[in-house]
């Protein structure tokens, strides 16, 4: 039984998650916000318990399942998130009054496979995780369901994440023909006896690179990557904005993680193939995310066309290989996903009359009547930009700099140039924000202490970025 | 550790009073001066507590640079605070004037709209002064150094409605731009070659620096007599020395304390204290300390020329300071940087003194502030009357005040090393001084009160403004005596600044002991120019004897020469912008306008909102297309790998 302890994390959120269902049945309407209550103080309880495995020496690796601490700093950085994004999401719910406790229980699905699809050493375990992550943001898309939007992105995000749970499938099954296993390290070996030179390999190797393709397909759709993306936009505008902004940080995370373990053990000896591939996909993200961007008029598809974006340069990252660039990668991720959250987070905050923000035009003169909210997007949107003192410029910094340690000069001078293009659809809102007329129906919430706090930290990190890079060296080292 | 500790409080203290400042939602004049003064207050108290530690103990040095802000492959930058007897000097001087200039104004800026916010500059701008004088590298000193220009140019231009006031921070701030782009050629130069800002590695690495060299085509300079120029013309402007220095006059648009706390006594002095703190290299760079004490006498001497026919009161006393900081850059020039310091010091309390005692004139006067029509008040303001004649006393260097302990140590030195020629220009200085200095007096004192301004019951102003001035009335007065044996000569910049050698060369050959300096000097030719200067000012201006005709006809055009600042005037202000403006238009209308805008800039721009609304069509909506693409993209992939 001692290996329950690698899982324990896992299963006292499957245990708290059983217990608020069934609790859940049992309140009055008006008391259901004790689910809530419940699930975010066991977040904060998961939370401690993986921060204290951070100072444990020695942690002996399952063959299944990895709770290395790069692992370990990802749940936790996860579960920090989760956190934010509930009280986002319990502000919003409660504020529109479509409050159902079934909500968080969804998202916490989402989280406990999101847990174990990065801890899997197992492809099946994997697969069980993406699956479990995809299913609960399926059901999540469509809470919303008396609007014609939500259900749309629903059915069409269901339907293509069917698809490309096929390719991975279809991906895992070629592989398990190949090497005979599904547990990463036999199969890495196996990968590697085959060596290039023999004769072994290459009647192997067309049925390897199709592997290789279908399954990095598979997670390029998870990603948002291009030519994937298509769900990205109709997905971000049709759910609710917490929704939104849970769909646009944490399974990124999740699957950059996927994608970073999977390159450096199964897919390690294959780096010439895949580096080719994601440097094909990142360029066209970057691309098609920046351009599509600038003519969007809605800010949540805006966005989306911008985490278009930015998923290329985290791929551009990934692309110049394992020494800096995933060190790059990831620091991207992490400040993306950060002042992603944030942007969602404040944008959840501010009513338009009795709707929520869609329009970008709808902030006009925000600052005339919310100077201090003003501020807090105009960090957030800097940032994004990437202008120096902001957290931001040093993610761009490091990716731009990686590409041009590995000599793709070339690349690095794209990349620069579409960090321009990309400025111009931030700066317009920051433009709609101090420039434009006053729009009188806006009116945020009144209570955002939290997302000041949440802003302001983002800033002092962008003051010290040191500190990130650090933790960052740290994660990639226990890889 | 303490030490640090105390640095950081001092440091950051007043940052904290600019941040409650801005999001203090309540502005009622007295809480924000409150909150302002005690931050303040908090550092000036810290920095007292050092700068007694170190009279005590002045060996300590306190050098922490372990936070790194910023590390990426072999590029490591780091935040540090150098705590030694240099710094906590400055920050002794920074925070003291601070302090006093906040009371001040509490009186002075009463009923400004804008009250609050000219705390959080002033707040901001110790904070940003602070900066510089802590920080133990480059990066650090470059931050700080822009951080201080930024708040100049705000404080400047406080009163932004007022044109002149726009113009003159403008003026500010590209002249400091001039010097920062030196500065910054220095700091780089130095991070190429050493691949490191920190000052101690730099001072470590000096020695295998000045045998290298640096090419440009055919030609090869020694590096380092390169970098200490290039860091010279950064200190030179923040130092508004010839022939940068033409900013610091316009400046006086903004608030009278401003002038006094910015403007006089600390932020001018910044390009002093560089020079001061980065003495190793300066030792090593000869020729360049030539130039230095070349354009020191030359801004001492000739910018207290143009103070003499100003009419202005700021302005005379602004470019007095232009050309105290004249004598200031001379000693550093001879390479006696702890005198520097010192005058630095001494200067710092009388000039911010005499600012106050203007500002408080003008307050007095409503507004005006050509002394030419000022007179007669002696009887109507007491109090300023007679703290402007100790700061006015201690500036002409009077025996026994502290202007003259560091002035006259500055001077007697080129009499020292024999170099005659310096020693006349600075003595005719002197003479300068002291006829500008009393001009004010006599025509403002004394004579018919031709403003018709009354006498209040009540004492001058409110105390607010009469504690400042006689808060800095006592250390112009008793301070460059009480630090001349104990410190300067006792070792204090030993620790920080490389002159010790010869400070005391010079102690045990020729000064001896304040005392004996005291005595000394009633029999030089200093004390002889003091006196001519006092009494001829006295026939001027109080006694008003007329000149004759034909001689004011033949001085008018050297005085217009001279008002004029010698061209400088018409270089700043008519050929430089006329350059600028044809250079300018030229830029604008053929390349900016014909080319870039309507070619590159708006001609992407519109080809990629064609291209971006043609793409975006892409997104049909319908999900068999979705599916197509996805298919479409795997067959891509397959096929392009196919070949493998």
């Amino acid at each position: 039984m001692s290996y329950l302890f690698y899982f324990l994390p896992e299963i006292f959120i499957l245990s708290v998650l059983s217990f608020v269902i069934v609790l859940d049945l049992f309140l009055k309407e008006s008391k259901k916000n004790i689910s809530y209550y419940i699930l975010q103080i066991s977040l904060i309880i998961v939370f401690l318990y993986l921060f204290s495995l951070l100072f444990q020496k020695n942690i002996s690796n399952y063959e299944l399942y990895d709770i290395s601490n790069f692992t370990n700093l990802f749940k936790i950085f996860t579960v920090l998130l989760s956190i934010i994004i509930f009280y986002y999401s319990y502000s919003y719910l409660q504020r529109f009054k479509i409050y159902k406790s079934e909500y968080f229980i969804i998202l916490i699905f989402g989280l406990l496979g999101m847990m174990i699809m990065v801890s899997a050493n197992h492809l099946l375990i994997l697969y069980l995780g993406i699956e479990l992550l995809s299913l609960s943001l399926y059901t999540i898309i469509a809470y919303n369901r008396t609007s014609v939007r939500s259900s749309e992105a629903a059915v069409k995000y269901y339907i293509l994440g069917a698809m490309s749970s096929g390719f991975l499938l279809f991906g895992i099954s070629l592989l398990y023909g190949i090497t005979g296993s599904l547990l990463y390290d036999e199969i890495s070996s196996v990968i590697e006896s085959m060596n290039f030179n023999n004769q072994d390999f290459s009647t192997h190797s067309i049925g390897l690179i199709f592997s290789l393709i279908f399954i990095l397909i598979s997670i390029a759709f998870k990603f948002g990557a291009a030519p994937f993306h298509m769900w990205i936009p109709d997905v971000y505008e049709g759910s609710l904005t917490p929704t939104t902004l849970m769909i646009s940080t944490l399974p990124k995370v999740a699957i950059f993680v996927i994608l970073i373990k999977l390159t450096s053990s199964i897919f390690a000896s294959l780096e010439i193939y895949w580096s080719e591939m994601i440097l094909i996909l990142a360029v066209i993200s970057v691309l098609i995310g920046n351009i599509i961007a600038i003519s969007q008029t809605n800010i949540k598809r805006m966005l989306a066309y911008s985490t278009i974006a930015n998923v290329g340069f985290i791929l551009l990252g990934i692309y110049t290989g394992p020494e800096n660039g995933y060190e790059a990668a990831l620091f991207y991720t992490i400040t993306y996903t950060l002042f992603t959250a944030a942007v969602f987070g404040l944008i959840s905050e501010i009513n338009i009359g009795d709707s929520s923000l869609e329009k970008i035009d709808d902030l006009g003169g925000l600052n005339q009547k919310f100077p201090l909210m003003a501020v807090m997007i105009l960090i957030v949107m800097l940032s994004m930009i990437g202008i120096p003192p902001m957290l931001g410029f040093y993610a761009k910094f490091y990716v731009i700099q990686s590409l041009v340690l590995s000599g793709s000069t070339v690349l690095a001078i794209f990349a620069v140039i579409m960090t321009v293009i990309g400025s111009f659809y931030y700066l317009r809102v920051i433009k709609v924000i101090y420039f434009d007329d006053e729009n009188t129906s806006i009116s945020p919430s009144l209570y955002h202490l939290i997302s000041y706090v949440f802003v302001l930290t983002l800033f002092l990190l962008g003051i010290f970025p040191n500190l990130l890079s650090t933790i960052i060296s740290f994660a990639i080292g226990n890889l | 550790m303490s030490l640090g500790i105390s640095a950081l409080i001092i440091l950051l203290s007043p940052l904290v009073g600019a941040l409650v400042l801005i999001f203090y939602k309540d502005k009622s004049e007295i809480k924000s001066s409150v909150i302002a003064n005690i931050s303040i207050f908090i550092s000036f108290i810290f920095s007292l507590m050092l700068f007694i530690i170190f009279l005590f103990n002045s060996s300590t040095t306190y050098n922490y640079s372990n936070l790194v802000w910023f590390e990426s492959n072999n590029l490591i930058f780091t935040f540090g605070l150098l705590v030694d007897s240099l710094s906590v000097i400055m920050s002794f001087i920074v925070t003291f004037i601070s302090m006093f200039v906040h009371i001040y104004s509490i009186g002075y800026m009463k009923n400004d709209k804008s009250f609050n916010r000219f705390l959080i500059y002033t707040n901001f701008f110790t904070f940003s002064m602070l900066v510089i004088i802590f920080s133990n590298n480059f990066l650090q000193l470059f931050i700080g150094w822009e951080l201080v220009g930024l708040s100049s140019y705000l404080l400047i231009g406080f009163w932004y409605k007022k044109p002149t006031a726009i113009y003159a921070n403008m003026k500010a701030f590209l002249v400091n731009r001039v010097g920062d782009i030196g500065l910054l050629l220095g700091v780089i130069l130095i991070f190429i070659n050493i691949s490191s800002l920190d000052y101690m590695r730099f001072f470590d690495s000096l020695p295998d620096l000045s045998n290298t060299s640096i090419s440009l085509g055919s030609l090869s300079f020694d590096l380092l007599p390169i970098i200490a120029l290039l860091l010279f013309t950064g200190a030179a402007a923040k130092s508004a020395q010839i022939p940068l220095h033409f900013w610091l006059p316009d400046s006086m648009e903004g608030p009278t304390p401003i002038s006094a706390l910015i403007h006089a006594a600390t932020m001018v002095t910044a390009g002093i204290f560089m020079v001061a703190r980065l003495s190793p290299l300066y030792d090593l760079s000869a020729y360049v300390l030539d130039i230095i004490l070349f354009i020191g006498v030359l801004t001492a001497f000739l910018m207290g020329l143009v103070a003499l026919v100003q009419t202005d009161i700021k302005r005379i006393i602004a470019y007095s300071t232009i050309s105290q900081l004249g004598y200031m850059t001379v000693s550093l020039g001879a390479s006696y940087y702890s005198f520097a310091i010192f005058h630095l010091l001494t200067h710092a309390f009388f000039k911010a003194l005499l600012f106050l005692c203007a500002g408080s004139i003008i307050l007095k006067c409503h507004h005006e502030q050509s002394i030419e029509k000022m007179g007669g008040l002696r009887e109507v303001m007491p109090y300023t009357y007679y703290t402007y004649l100790v700061g006015a006393l201690s500036l002409v260097g009077f025996p026994m005040f502290s202007g003259f302990f560091s002035k006259d140590l500055i001077i007697d030195l080129f009499k020292f090393h024999g170099d005659y020629l310096t020693y006349t220009i600075l003595i005719s200085g002197i003479f300068v001084t002291t006829i500008y200095t009393f001009k004010i007096f006599f025509k403002v004192f004394f004579g018919p009160n031709k403003l018709k301004i009354k006498k209040t019951d009540q004492i001058e102003h409110s105390d607010v403004i009469i504690i400042p001035l006689l808060g800095l009335a006592v250390p112009s007065i008793v301070i460059g005596f009480a630090l001349f044996d104990s410190a300067l000569f006792n070792d204090f910049f030993k620790s920080s600044i490389t002159d010790s050698g010869r400070l005391e060369t010079i102690y045990n050959d020729f000064v001896r002991s304040s005392l004996s300096f005291t005595l000394h000097s009633f029999l030089t030719f200093n004390f002889l120019a003091l006196v001519s200067g006092l009494i001829l000012s006295y026939i001027l201006y109080y006694k008003n004897y007329q000149i004759p005709k034909n001689v004011t006809q033949k001085l008018e055009s050297i005085i217009i020469y001279v008002k004029r600042e010698y061209g400088f005037t018409h270089l700043s202000d008519v050929f430089f912008p006329r350059i600028f403006n044809n250079l300018s238009n030229m830029l604008w209308k053929k390349t900016d306008v014909a080319f870039l805008d309507n070619f590159i800039v708006n001609g992407i721009a519109n080809r990629i909102r064609i291209f971006s609304s043609s793409l975006r069509l892409i997104q049909t909506g319908y999900i068999y297309h979705y599916a197509f693409t996805m298919i479409i993209g795997l067959l891509i992939l397959l096929l392009f790998f196919y070949n493998f």
